[in-house]
């Protein structure tokens, strides 16, 4: 049978694999909250099986339930059947977006993204505000090195919105003696938005970016960003080669740590837990060593979420669900804001910038006697708080 | 849907809790069987009188009403299969009351089986039958299934643990079954005849379910067998050596072969593995019971024995029975995951059947199951587009059958008959039996407005 479908050529065997046993309801975070079967990820494959034998066709409805979905993967990792959910959603996104069925709140970020570089319409020059004075001054005079050893790349949520992870992340690179540079104004967007909504535009947009970070002739690239990272490793590839070493700053951060170059000596007398971001943890398999780093802190009282690592609970924070369906990605937020409550934890750090936002938003939708004093932190905060 | 009988259902759950949308629809027209027909409409009710009132409205009107939990049936119990409406009790799902000290749980029917479980931990209690869609299928699913799971053999089933229902019957009426009591012998048990009524005499609203206290202790032990009959004789030897345990599990050389194709944990590939749990309060306990299953698997010839005393050993000795539904279901597009139950003396020659059946019509059916209960689950991972081998699978199944009623055995051990069973009914039961059901089912059902065209209830 000849597939009319991209989707049908790259997964119709897993899809067809998927035998409706339901397991995935128990893990699904749409379906925790909205006890729909059709947003599920059953339902999803449901409907392309009717898709692939021709009973129905792509619709409003069918796009409704494809962008109902964080990516989180928790449902591949119960599958008995090894249906691979995520990937098969990113590539029906893909089908949905040729077809004109990407639902408008994306449009709105894609149009953004192209006027501006970034997701927020915000100025290009107004991305390096957040660096600490020095540094600022040097990316705004056009002086930043052009090469070095280690490419700094913040990724627009910490460069725009965030407060604290690009100042703490440079002072802790600062401490180490890292020789770094950084793209500037002239960073962009990694594009992962772009290809979570199933954007064509991902690959120019890609291509752009590591013609530029090529330029700076580093060795290798540290981010912040749960996102960028896991585009840069997971999607990249397929489009071209960055030929650099990727680090994730909890994984830097180790390594700094690790090889001495940082260390700590402030205490932090608090009870803390570690929220997997799904990017890092279910997508790249990074699970220790930010709560290696943790450990280190004097004082610290390491606290574990009954859901954790490959079981973590997704924070609805990401694939898209705070541009599609806001109130969903906050309730989501707040039942692991509850997770790390049963736990006694004070402060949940976490090592993407996305879940940080979405999970203080989730925080703050709980009434204040019950979510108490709680913090949501970055990792790379918690270390220069605890930073000699 | 007709639109005066939309405008009604909406009348009664509100606007949010009804859809004919098409995703819905799709989603609804299966579960984890291989039975497909869409609904009408869907309704996501939540209270009592609005169930009420939907069955008064489709026993007026005539519509289908299929009640659905997590849609986990694997014989096509919750498939509409008259289309009409999905009644979704998902979102029915408070746990009413936990009573320690009556030794009770009541239950609204939406509530999943494991989110109890999770509720009674922290009172070192437990729901033991541990079905094992526990972590998704409602406690609702499970009473009108009568699921069962691994530790059958110890702790019975779904049906020894319902105290009570309150159910709504198709005329409208709310009827309140049994008590708060352990015992109670006042009338009909009418329990019990919902308990495995696979939806088509009322729909379950609340539950008062028995709990136990929480075993603290378990053990695990593994052996390998190079001949099946002595892995049978090992079982029956354990059932009548004075102990109990609380699981019994037996994995077939096919199994074997199928994991070791399929996944890296290079499994003997002998004839039968036998995996024995044993639990209690004590260490004693435990231990006791766990020596005189080695002894047993050592006298009738086990290859190896290996025994687990932490979670993670343990784990390692579950592996072949765990891995095995999920490599099943890797293997091809399509699968049976047959349920029979014979008595457990015949457990071997159930085996060898079931392989003499798999080679006579060239297929391979590996065979787990609950050797200490009687019940196997044989299954059939078959290309459901090819037609000629979809008739050999076919053909297959009813030989299984036969053989399970030539050895005094059961069609289904805890799947349930739905549509999976209903053409093979005759098989098992005479036609007083097939009368008799009938007459109930038309007792509480005149208009045959629940589930309708399952469990042979119409031919």
């Amino acid at each position: 049978m000849d597939a009319k479908y991209d989707f049908e050529r790259k997964y119709r065997d897993q899809i067809l694999r998927c035998s409706s046993c339901g397991f995935c309801q128990a893990v699904c975070p749409i379906f925790t909250l909205t006890l729909r079967p059709a947003l599920n990820t059953r339902g999803k494959m449901l409907l392309l099986k009717e898709i692939m034998d021709g009973s129905i066709e792509f619709s409003h409805g069918v796009a409704e339930t494809f962008y109902a979905c964080t990516t989180c993967q928790a449902c591949a990792v119960t599958c008995p059947a090894g249906v691979e959910g995520h990937e098969i959603v990113e590539e029906v996104r893909k089908q949905l977006y040729k077809d004109g069925l990407a639902p408008e709140s994306l449009l709105g970020v894609r149009e953004s993204l192209s006027k501006s570089g970034n997701v927020y319409a915000s100025a290009r020059e107004d991305r390096v505000d957040i660096y600490p004075a020095g540094l600022r001054k040097k990316a705004q005079s056009g002086k930043l090195p052009e090469k070095a050893d280690t490419l700094l790349f913040m990724g627009c949520l910490p460069s725009y919105l965030d407060m604290k992870i690009v100042p703490s992340t440079i002072k802790a690179l600062d401490a180490g003696k890292v020789d770094y540079t950084t793209l500037g104004v002239e960073e962009t967007c990694c594009g992962f938005p772009l290809y979570l909504m199933g954007s064509d535009e991902f690959k120019p947009h890609a291509e752009k970016l590591i013609e530029k970070i090529k330029a700076t002739g580093a060795r290798e690239l540290v981010t912040p960003c749960a996102g960028c990272y896991k585009t840069f490793t997971k999607l990249y590839p397929e489009i071209g080669d960055l030929g650099l070493e990727i680090y994730h700053t909890v994984q830097y951060f180790d390594k700094l740590v690790a090889e001495g170059k940082i260390g700590f000596s402030k205490e932090v007398a608090k009870k803390v837990t570690y929220h997997d971001p799904c990017d890092l943890g279910r997508a790249c398999k990074i699970f220790e060593e930010p709560r290696a780093i943790l450990k280190r802190i004097p004082g610290l009282e390491y606290v574990e979420m009954a859901k954790n690592r490959l079981d973590a609970r997704c924070c609805g924070g990401g694939g898209g669900m705070q541009a599609c369906n806001p109130e969903l990605a906050v309730d989501m937020a707040s039942l692991r804001i509850r997770d790390a409550l049963a736990v006694g934890a004070e402060i949940i750090v976490s090592g993407c910038p996305a879940c940080k936002d979405n999970l203080r938003k989730g925080a703050r939708a709980i009434p204040k006697e019950e979510r108490g004093k709680i913090k949501i932190v970055d990792l790379t905060e918690m270390v220069t708080d605890a930073m000699n | 849907m007709d639109e005066r009988i939309k405008q009604a259902l909406i009348g009664i759950v509100g606007k949010e809790n009804y859809t004919d949308s098409l995703i819905d629809m799709i989603s609804y027209s299966k579960d984890a069987s291989e039975f497909k027909h869409r609904p009408d409409a869907a309704v996501w009710a939540t209270t009592t009188a609005q169930i009420s009132a939907i069955l008064k409205l489709a026993n007026k009107k005539r519509f289908p009403v299929t009640a659905r939990g997590a849609g986990t049936s694997l014989a096509g119990l919750a498939v509409p299969q008259k289309g009409g409406i999905v009644l979704d009790l998902g979102r029915m799902n408070k746990i009413i009351k936990i009573g320690i000290e009556d030794r009770l749980a009541v239950v609204q029917p939406g509530v999943v089986y494991a989110a109890l479980d999770q509720a009674l931990a922290p009172h070192a209690f437990c729901f033991p039958p541990d079905p094992a869609s526990g972590s998704v299928s409602t406690l609702g699913g499970n009473v009108a299934c009568n699921a069962g799971g691994i530790k059958g053999a110890k702790y019975g089933t779904t049906k020894d643990y319902v105290l009570g229902l309150e159910v709504v019957l198709p005329d409208g009426r709310v009827l309140r079954t049994g008590s708060h009591c352990m015992k109670s012998v006042s009338g009909y048990d009418l329990t019990k005849l919902f308990v495995g009524s696979e939806g088509t005499l009322g729909i379950i609203t609340e539950i008062i379910l028995k709990i136990n206290p929480r075993p603290l202790i378990t053990y695990t032990t593994m052996a390998t067998f190079d001949d099946l009959e002595d892995a049978g004789r090992a079982v029956s030897q354990i059932m009548y050596s004075g102990i109990l345990p609380s699981a019994l599990e037996i994995v077939d050389q096919q199994t074997l072969m199928a994991i070791n194709e399929n996944t890296n944990l290079n499994l003997p590939e002998v004839e039968a593995i036998l995996v024995a749990e044993t639990d209690g309060y004590t260490r004693e306990e435990a231990e006791y019971q766990l020596a005189k299953i080695v002894e047993i698997f050592r006298k009738n010839k086990a290859s190896t024995v290996k025994q687990a005393g932490t979670a993670e050993e343990a784990a390692a000795l579950w592996a072949a029975r765990k891995s095995a539904y999920g490599v099943l279901s890797r293997i091809n597009n399509n699968l049976f995951v047959e349920d029979l139950s014979v008595p457990m003396s015949k457990v071997p020659d159930m085996l060898k059947a079931v392989s003499d059946i798999a080679k006579k019509y060239d297929l391979k059916i590996p065979t787990v199951g609950h050797a200490g209960d009687g019940n196997l689950h044989p299954t059939i991972s078959f290309d459901g587009t090819n037609a000629e081998e979809v008739e050999r699978v076919e053909e297959a199944a009813a030989a299984i059958f036969d053989k399970v009623i030539e050895l005094g055995g059961t069609l289904t051990g805890e799947h349930g008959v739905g549509l999976a069973k209903a053409p093979f009914m005759h098989l098992e039961h005479d036609e007083v039996s097939m009368d008799i059901m009938r007459s109930i089912k038309k007792l509480f059902d005149p208009n045959n407005i629940l589930n309708p065209g399952k469990m042979a209830l119409e031919a």
